[in-house]
């Protein structure tokens, strides 16, 4: 994990870091870093890992209204995969998941690369492009309930427009209600997206371009060849980012179809969250809790690992 | 007709300026349309006119008075401070541990700090449940004040760490070779610098706290101690047909306005906060 860690400092300062290091160390007591880091350290140990461990524990007792400590077995685990509902979130979760991060990194990297064509008022369309990202998903759902709505949004201006016939339901559709939601998704991250890639953008080196030009190549290929291979580091962070965003979407969701028609936009956070915290099935909303965070380590740590095992200046 | 290579120019920047001016107006339309929407009443709120029509601050008024969602500005402001305080305190003297001071245990804490922000949040709700009713502060804003000092500390020692690692050893060489003390580095060298990247990790932490929706949602249950986005929800969540959407609109730009305020003022320095902090997500 240093390596996560050295990644993101400069080489040379944290060459001079390690040199300096010991004459510092000499002034400073051995116990100090650990009391200072005590209250981090015990939050991060004590309330997280502790409470993941009790969840788990939680998801293999019968508890229904209360907490039970009863081994029980994985019998919540077989009640779960019992359950059409969880499936059904489980397959929400892939589709909104997968088009959501693909649809974002796509967006953000096409945005990047317009604001980057020196055009003029880039400052301002910038903040358009990235206010987005500190609205609150409350909001964000909301605004968009108001918009796919079919009597009062596109729908209905499509009508008085003399389009009689438009239709566009989506969200009372059970088949399509999940894509509202990455409608919505997309419309609030993509800006954020579009900030990293432009960083990234703005981090290369305009010497190579330059002798790209210089050898007769166009400028997509030098896009396809030597810009988008570079921004390689922006395509992982985003992607942790994003992926992290889609498996704990809860507020979106609550806020745009409530998990409806019926269950039909259900995601596993809210399918948790009704179990736990409204249905007294404490014990089935916990393993459909871990169950989530298998899918976050499944999906994080194998990309993770590979990105981190990769040469650092490759 | 061949086109000269100018006139080839000039398309292709016309088409740029058409995409971004596209792209700039679906960004803009869900928000504008809530505020228009906030600014209507009675039979005006379905009108397909997307220009203001009338001006009526009603909505403001109730939705701030009656509905709760003043009470409730009130209380968001409260626990997004207190919780980004106690974080500001406890992460920069934590970063400077993990930074600066070489010691046993600490590429652990590092792996272990950097795998909180991994977890889904809902994979410790039931646990924080208990907890919050075990202390007795279910249903009141101090186990929010504990929920999300929780799970902000973890980000902010992270980028708060990565800043750190970024300024010159030298700074400090030369202060212990005055004689500083620990405390005396830490108040009277690194805070002053480190000012600015306190203020966008401070803003991060508070942007999150501020929007957070499922702990409030789980840990109160009365009104008047609610913060702004369950406010939100509850009112959708009121009535079936009749949703009071001048109500709901104009609450939403309230809590919305001070944070895009605070982005589009602080926009740089956030980029590049969540730039260091994004291999953690």
């Amino acid at each position: 994990m240093d390596l996560t860690a050295q990644r993101m400092t400069a080489a040379p300062e944290s060459g001079a870091g390690t040199e300096a290091k010991p004459r510092l160390g000499d002034r400073i007591d051995a116990w100090l870093p650990k009391i200072v880091l005590a209250p981090t350290f015990v939050c991060a140990l004590v309330f997280i890992y502790g409470y993941i461990l009790w969840t788990a524990v939680l998801s293999l007792t019968p508890s229904r209204m209360l907490p039970k400590y009863e081994f029980a077995g994985l019998a919540q685990f077989e009640a779960l995969f019992a359950n059409e509902r969880w499936w059904l979130a489980l397959k929400n979760l892939a589709l909104f998941g997968g088009t959501f991060v693909l649809v974002c990194l796509a967006v953000g990297l096409l945005l990047a690369i317009l604001l980057d064509q020196k055009i003029r008022g880039e400052g301002l369309i910038r903040s358009i492009y990235l206010y987005p990202m500190a609205l609150s998903f409350i909001v964000t759902g909301t605004a968009w309930k108001w918009i796919l709505n079919p009597e009062l949004g596109i729908e209905r201006l499509l009508h008085d427009g003399g389009f009689e016939n438009a239709r566009f339901d989506w969200l009372i559709d059970p088949e399509m209600a999940i894509y509202t939601v990455v409608v919505a998704a997309v419309w609030q991250s993509s800006g954020f997206v579009m900030a990293l890639f432009l960083a990234g953008l703005r981090g290369i080196d305009d010497s190579i371009i330059k002798a790209a030009q210089v050898d007769g190549a166009s400028m997509p290929t030098i896009y396809r060849r030597i810009i988008i291979p570079s921004l390689r580091p922006v395509f992982f962070s985003s992607f942790m980012i994003l992926t992290h965003i889609a498996v704990k979407s809860f507020d979106l969701v609550m806020a745009l179809t409530n998990g409806g028609p019926g269950f039909s936009s259900d995601v596993p956070a809210t399918f948790m969250y009704s179990f736990a915290f409204t249905r007294n099935q404490i014990g089935l909303g916990a393993a459909s809790a871990m169950m989530m965070l298998m899918i976050v380590v499944a999906v994080i740590v194998p990309f993770m690992y590979s990105e981190l095992r990769r040469p650092r200046h490759g | 007709m061949k086109l000269t290579r100018q006139q080839r120019e000039l398309g292709t920047k016309f088409w740029i300026y058409l995409a971004a001016l596209v792209v700039s107006v679906i960004c803009v339309f869900p928000f504008y349309n809530a505020i228009l929407t906030s600014l209507r009443t009675g039979q005006d709120l379905f009108l397909t006119s997307y220009l203001p029509t009338t001006f009526h601050w009603e909505n403001y008024v109730s939705a701030l008075g009656e509905n709760g969602v003043g009470r409730s500005l009130l209380n968001s402001f409260l626990v997004a401070t207190i919780a980004v305080g106690i974080c500001l305190l406890v992460s920069i003297t934590a970063a400077f541990a993990l930074a600066r001071v070489r010691f046993r245990g600490r590429k652990y804490i590092l792996f272990t700090i950097l795998c909180v922000s991994m977890f889904p949040q809902v994979a410790v709700l039931s646990g924080m449940f208990e907890l919050v009713r075990f202390l007795g502060l279910y249903d009141s804003i101090g186990s929010l004040i504990l929920s999300y000092t929780t799970f902000s500390l973890p980000f902010t020692v992270w980028v708060l760490t990565t800043f750190m690692r970024s300024l010159p050893v030298e700074l400090e060489e030369a202060a212990i070779v005055d004689g500083a003390s620990l405390w005396v580095i830490i108040t009277k060298i690194f805070a002053p610098i480190m000012g600015p990247s306190l203020v966008t990790t401070g803003l991060l932490a508070f942007i999150g706290a501020w929007n957070e929706f499922m702990f409030a949602l789980t840990f109160i249950i009365s009104n008047e101690n609610r913060t702004v986005p369950v406010a939100i929800g509850m009112l959708q969540g009121t009535s079936q047909y009749e949703l009071p959407w001048g109500h709901i609109m104009a609450a939403s730009v309230v809590v919305t306005i001070p944070i895009i305020v605070l982005v589009l003022i602080f926009q740089k320095r956030i980029v590049s906060g969540l730039t260091a902090g994004a291999v953690k997500g």
